[in-house]
């Protein structure tokens, strides 16, 4: 990040740009866990249609459910808390992401989508191993459970987006 | 000779794919919602000043056929029997809507340029990327893996994209953005209340908050810097456990236990909370930022 002051706002965009990197790699040693868990299992071709619309219909359910359960245990998204460790809460928030999760491997998503959730979803992963290591390191820390609980919010929002992408 | 008359036919250059010309119109009220799926290729989406919905360009064969139609109130367009086996990217087709028209695009994988809207825009897609100019009311843009670039003062704004970057120029109002690795990019801002949140990306941002805004900036691992009017007058909290903390402005007191700084610069009024685990969070007086709410918009609109 540079320091020098642009002179105007195309040239400071332009500068941050530039100095993005070209690709991410994700950690290695959380990869094969989320793929294996991402990748869906072997199913006949004749998957009914039925089938398919009732996944559809309950990943929408499950979708409106979990938003509904965040926005009632949470309060509004956008409040900085600083409030003591809530470890449920925590908890809620992880199976909320977990059922999220299980509810898109078994939708009709293609496999393109699924390489780019699976990528994300590490790098999303590798943020919250981190911020559970620094919560346990400190528990009393309400900035680390600040930053813990934002970034399984933010798990749970990505896959609330990935479940209204539109289907191929 | 006959060998060599098919040698050169076969070595003649023809079109690979057939391209179809698409050429098509109807009347629809001025703030009609419209409904465009599963288009592909480059679309540029225009708000004019005509009651009426024109579609015109050139589609492969691959990208299919083009279906239209609706009411007054109410069209729809979109693409069927596309081969998706394949990137159709040849596909352009420019689509004319009334500019208060409310407007959703859904598709896996499409490059949308949109401009003159002033009613709302919702786009949703996999891979498609987004550059708007131009001062819709309200834009909702979402996309796992593609990049969302917007100019123009919208007076509320939802970006939320995985990997792709986002830049935006001149926004006013309310504006949410979210990344997972993606980079928030902001120039020329002037808001009431933004919320800027990223995994690992970073969190540029150079503008204005309104007295009473709020400017809420969200990182694990990536830098925030922030780049404020000298004048500017707000309450801070910044949180850096694993990072660290550096500014041009004189700011009282140390971080806490907690390892939250909370401080004022001025007179207060303003609200900002930025907060990375592990990146650095850096003030920076930025004189040309221009704090004055009346002042025109535009992308330049703050710069003196």
């Amino acid at each position: 990040m540079t320091s020098q002051r642009p002179d105007d706002d195309e040239t400071f965009l332009r500068s941050h740009i530039s100095d993005l990197p070209q690709s991410i790699e994700p950690p290695r040693n959380l990869w094969p866990q989320i793929e294996a868990r991402l990748t869906p299992r072997a199913r006949s071709r004749t998957r009914p249609v039925l089938l398919r619309l009732a996944a559809a219909i309950a990943l929408v359910a499950l979708s409106s459910a979990v938003t509904w359960s965040l926005v009632r245990r949470s309060g509004p998204v956008v409040t900085v808390a600083t409030a003591p460790v809530d470890r449920a809460q925590l908890a809620r928030l992880a199976r909320a992401g977990d059922v999220m999760k299980e509810g898109l491997g078994s939708s009709s998503l293609a496999p393109e989508t699924r390489a780019i959730l699976a990528r994300n979803l590490v790098v999303i992963d590798s943020a919250i191993a981190e911020s559970q290591r620094a919560l346990d390191a400190d528990p009393g820390s309400p900035v680390l459970a600040d930053l813990l609980r934002a970034a399984h919010r933010q798990r749970v929002e990505f896959l609330q987006q990935a479940a209204r992408l539109p289907r191929s | 000779m006959r060998p060599a008359v098919l040698l050169l036919a076969l070595s003649l250059p023809v079109p690979l794919v057939a391209q179809q010309r698409v050429d098509r119109r109807m009347a629809v009220s001025s703030t009609a919602a419209i409904r465009i799926n599963d288009l592909v290729g480059m679309v540029r989406l225009v708000g004019w000043d005509r009651d009426s919905l024109v579609v015109v360009g050139e589609l492969p064969a691959r990208a299919g056929q083009l279906y239209f139609g609706g009411s007054r109130d109410a069209a729809k367009l979109g693409l069927e029997g596309t081969d998706t086996g394949s990137v159709v990217s040849s596909a352009t087709l420019e689509v004319r809507v009334p500019r208060r028209a409310r407007v959703s695009v859904r598709a896996a994988m499409v490059s949308l340029d949109a401009d003159g809207l002033e009613g709302d825009l919702e786009f949703i897609t996999t891979a498609g990327r987004l550059h708007l100019e131009g001062a819709p009311r309200t834009v909702t843009a979402e996309t796992l893996d593609g990049n969302v670039e917007v100019a123009g003062p919208v007076a509320s704004l939802r970006v939320r994209t995985a990997g792709g970057t986002v830049v935006l120029r001149g926004v006013r109002g309310d504006l949410a953005v979210t990344t997972v690795s993606g980079a928030i990019l902001i120039g020329g801002a002037r808001i009431a209340r933004a919320r800027l949140e990223t995994v690992s990306g970073e969190i540029a941002w150079k503008g204005a908050i309104e007295r009473g805004g709020t400017l809420d900036a969200l990182t694990h691992s990536g830098n925030i810097e922030l780049r404020l009017p000298p004048t500017l007058g707000a309450d801070l909290e910044l949180s850096a456990p694993a990072g660290g903390i550096t500014s041009e402005f004189a700011l009282r007191g140390k971080p806490g236990a907690s390892g939250t700084l909370r401080t004022s610069i001025g007179d207060g009024g303003s609200a900002i909370t930025a907060r990375t685990f592990r990146g650095q969070i850096s003030l920076i007086k930025q004189p040309e930022v221009d704090t004055n709410p009346a002042a025109p918009g535009g992308i330049s609109g703050t710069s003196q």
